[in-house]
Order: structure tokens, then sequence, then C-alpha cells
């Protein structure tokens, strides 16, 4: 779609949500992800102008380990209203707003670029705090209550990784390493006594950081129900380290800050062998998310030299799979 | 019959500089810009994957014909291998099997991403590690 069509057809949208009279001003898009589109506009009123920022999902197929743009704003705001950082949603494209699906939220400044948050001097008082903060935010996600949640789906671990394995196999592409981890993660699952939301991709990368820290948490779009060891897990992914192989945690901190944050902010007890298996599903997961997109160039459904070098972007996963078995 | 100069490589490197000093400080739309240094990137993995002339293949063959005691097509020895793990072949201390994911995987990252964090400390410490 057209930036005008677009600007217009927001315009009308926004009429139920947005009291008074206004303008849509200075519409942009910041980035196509993969996964959504994200535009910036401002909105301009009597009282004066904000931004906001608009999230629209790509037509087609739907990724399916994701949840579609609806449940996604719902969960968002649904960790809102119980304290999470993250942005507040004013409006939730209806079919009748012919966007697709959508919603628009509060634009929080800030940085989201991994390497310019461990690399810029600006960011140097926040990296410290960093580990600590996501620490507290996640124990801040495992105890929303979920009983207002009955749509999101329970992905504890077994359920995770059948589907993650049909997902692989769906490809044709041969990964013998993969298919070893999945063997040993049949064979090591660890027991988990509480299901809690769990965000799913809480990592450097969908964090909004300003100079004291974190800001906001981005990319809702993977929650679900299960074990919030995942989500730790996930966090210290080596992929999200982003060359800081020694600060386990999103590449600014340590696993000893996220732990202790986490549990005297009220998150369960840590059981690092569950962190441990969740980092071996996650890098996996990444890996076969890294399998799945470059399929979608390959298979002609979308082509985009991106898609096409994320394919070999495969053989990273493999070899951090490799270290992550060599460590225990 | 090799064609006439450049050659294949020659070629493929040309057009990367190409892009990388005419073409990429004249973008400025962000989206244009971040795609072309993907490109050239992608650019950079052919030439180093020409740059060793298919030993890549020829080191996996061997590695899987050694783990498996058989000779046969590379994707049939791999179907193979994957049939093996599957069946609950290799227990965890199979020193053989670790050796041929090492060996092949880090054969491919060198073609991939020979920047890799996890690749150059290996390198560096002869080993892998994780922390």
């Amino acid at each position: 779609m057209d930036r005008d069509l677009l600007k217009q057809r927001l315009e009308v949208a926004l009429v139920p949500s947005v009291k008074g009279e206004f303008r849509v001003d200075s519409l942009e898009l910041l980035t196509g992800g993969s996964a959504a589109q994200t535009w910036r506009f401002t909105l301009q009123r009597a009282t004066g102008a904000a931004e906001y920022i608009l999230r629209l999902a790509h037509e087609g197929s739907l990724f399916e380990l994701a949840i579609d743009k609806r449940t996604e704003a719902a969960v968002q705001t649904h960790a809102v209203a119980h304290g999470v950082l993250a942005a507040n949603i004013i409006h939730i494209l209806a079919p009748e707003d012919q966007l697709g699906e959508g919603f628009v939220m509060d634009l929080i400044r800030g940085e989201t670029i991994p390497q310019k948050i461990l690399r810029q001097d600006q960011y140097r008082h926040a990296r410290r705090q960093l580990a600590a903060q996501c620490g507290r935010q996640l124990a801040a996600i495992h105890q929303v209550p979920i009983q207002a949640l009955p749509y999101l789906r329970d992905s504890s671990v077994a359920p995770q990784l059948a589907q993650l394995h049909a997902f692989y196999t769906g490809f044709g592409e041969v990964i013998p390493v993969f298919d070893y981890a999945f063997r040993w993660l049949g064979e090591n699952m660890q027991p988990c006594d509480q299901t809690t939301l769990v965000h799913g991709d809480f990592r450097n990368g969908n964090l909004i950081v300003n100079e004291q820290g974190i800001a906001a948490i981005l990319d809702w779009e993977l929650a679900h129900l299960g074990d919030p060891m995942e989500d730790l897990g996930w966090l210290c992914v080596t992929s999200w380290r982003f060359g800081n192989n020694d600060l386990p945690v999103g590449g600014f901190g340590s696993r000893q800050d996220l732990y202790a944050a986490y549990e005297s902010a009220g998150g369960r007890c840590v059981n690092e062998d569950a962190v441990h298996f969740w980092e071996i599903l996650g890098t996996l997961k990444w890996g076969v998310i890294c399998l799945y997109q470059t399929t979608v160039h390959l298979s002609g459904e979308e082509r985009s030299v991106n898609r096409a070098a994320i394919g070999r972007r495969v053989s990273e996963t493999e070899l951090d799979l490799l270290a992550l078995f060599n460590a225990r | 019959m090799a064609g006439n100069r450049p050659n294949v490589s020659e070629l493929v490197e040309s057009v990367r500089e190409m892009m990388e000093y005419l073409l990429l400080h004249k973008l400025v739309d962000k989206s244009q810009v971040y795609h072309t240094r993907v490109a050239v990137n992608v650019l950079k993995i052919v030439e180093r994957e020409l740059a060793q002339g298919g030993s890549f293949t020829q080191l996996e063959l061997q590695s899987l014909q050694h783990l498996l005691g058989m000779s046969g097509e590379l994707s049939d020895l791999n179907d193979e291998l994957v049939a093996r793990i599957n069946q609950g072949e290799f227990d965890r201390e199979n020193t053989e099997l670790t050796a041929h994911f090492l060996r092949t995987v880090t054969a491919k990252v060198a073609i991939d991403n020979p920047e890799y964090a996890t690749y150059k400390n290996y390198l560096t410490k002869g080993e892998l590690s994780h922390c």
C-alpha cells in the first residue's frame, strides 16, 4: 500500500480512538522487518502534537510460531496494565479500516539496534544496569495473571519441541547437527512446575534502551504460555550477544546480575539446568528460523537478498550448538 | 574449457567492488543501503567459497565416509547420518561424531562468516567454549 493511501485510511481508522479534531502527519516507514512493518507518524491535535508507531502485519501467510496482531496487541496491553515496560496501545486495527492486521501505539524514544547499545559511549551507564533490569522485567512478565489470557497457546517444552521439529522437517533441508540437538532436547526435557506468560522474544534487539536502561520491551508476537525459564535462556542465546560472547546476557551483562535481580523481584528460583536447556533450544530455534527465512526466498514466496543471505547464518547456530554441548 | 579472464572469482570480485565502493555511498534510502550491504556480504561469501575451490565438499564427504564406514553420495550419507542419530546411535560422549561435526561446521563458518565471535574464539583457544 502506498504512503498516501495508508495515511488516508489511518486518519479514518483512528476516529473512534482519538478524541477531537486531528490529522496524521509525517508518516514514515522505519523498518520493513520480516514479520511486520513499523511506521512512525505524528498526530496533530489542537492540544499539540504527539508521535506514534503503527505496526502492520505483512500480508500473506503468518509465520507459524507467531500470534496474530490482534492477539499481540491484547497481550501487550495486558502486560502494560500489570506494570511491564511496554508501549501503550491506543488503537487496534479492525477489518473495516482496510489496513490489514496491526495496531497503533505510543512512540517510546530510545535505541533498539544492538550494536549501538553495546558499543556507543552514551549507553555506557545503561549497559551496567541492563542485565538486572532484564531480570526485573522478566520477573514482572512472569507474574502477569494468565487467567485473562485464555487465547494464548500452551507452548511449554513438549509441544514447543514437537512444533519446532515439524517446522524444521517441513523444509526438507538436512542439518545433522540440528537432528542431534533435537534428540538431545528430547532426552533432556526439564520439568516445569509452573506455567506463566512467556514473552518468547525477549532479547537484545527487542529492547528500547535509553541512557538509563530499558525504556520498553518490543515485539510480543511470539508470546505464549509456558516455562518462564525459556525467556531467560533465550536472552542468553549467543546470537543475541552480537560478538560480546563473554557477556552472556545480551552481550551486556552477567548471568549473576540477571538471576539475582529476577529472583529478588519475585521471579521463581532460577533453575540453571533449565536455562541451559532453553538456551540450546533457543539456539536451535534461531537456526530453524534462519532456515525458514531462506525458504521463503527459495520457494519464490518473497524474493529477497536478505532472506537469501540469512540461510548462510545457519552454520553460526550449528557452531553455537556444538559449543553448548561442549560446555557441560 | 576455461573461459577467458577474468575468471569467475575475478568477475564476482569486480561486481562486489562496484557495489561496495561506487554504489553504496551514493544510496540515501536506509532500506536500499541495508540490502546493498547484505548483497556485498553475500558476494564475499561467494568469493570465499570459490577461493577454496570445492575443498569443503571433499572434506565433508571424506569425514562422513570415515564416520559411517561406507561410501556413497554426499546427500545419501547425510541422510544415513540423520537416520542413525534418530535411531539413537552415537551417544553423548561419541568423539567421532563430535569430531565430524566440528570439522564440517567450522569449515562452513570459515566460508559463511569467519568474523563470527564463536569461531574466532575457537581459532584462538583451539577449542569451543561457552559461558
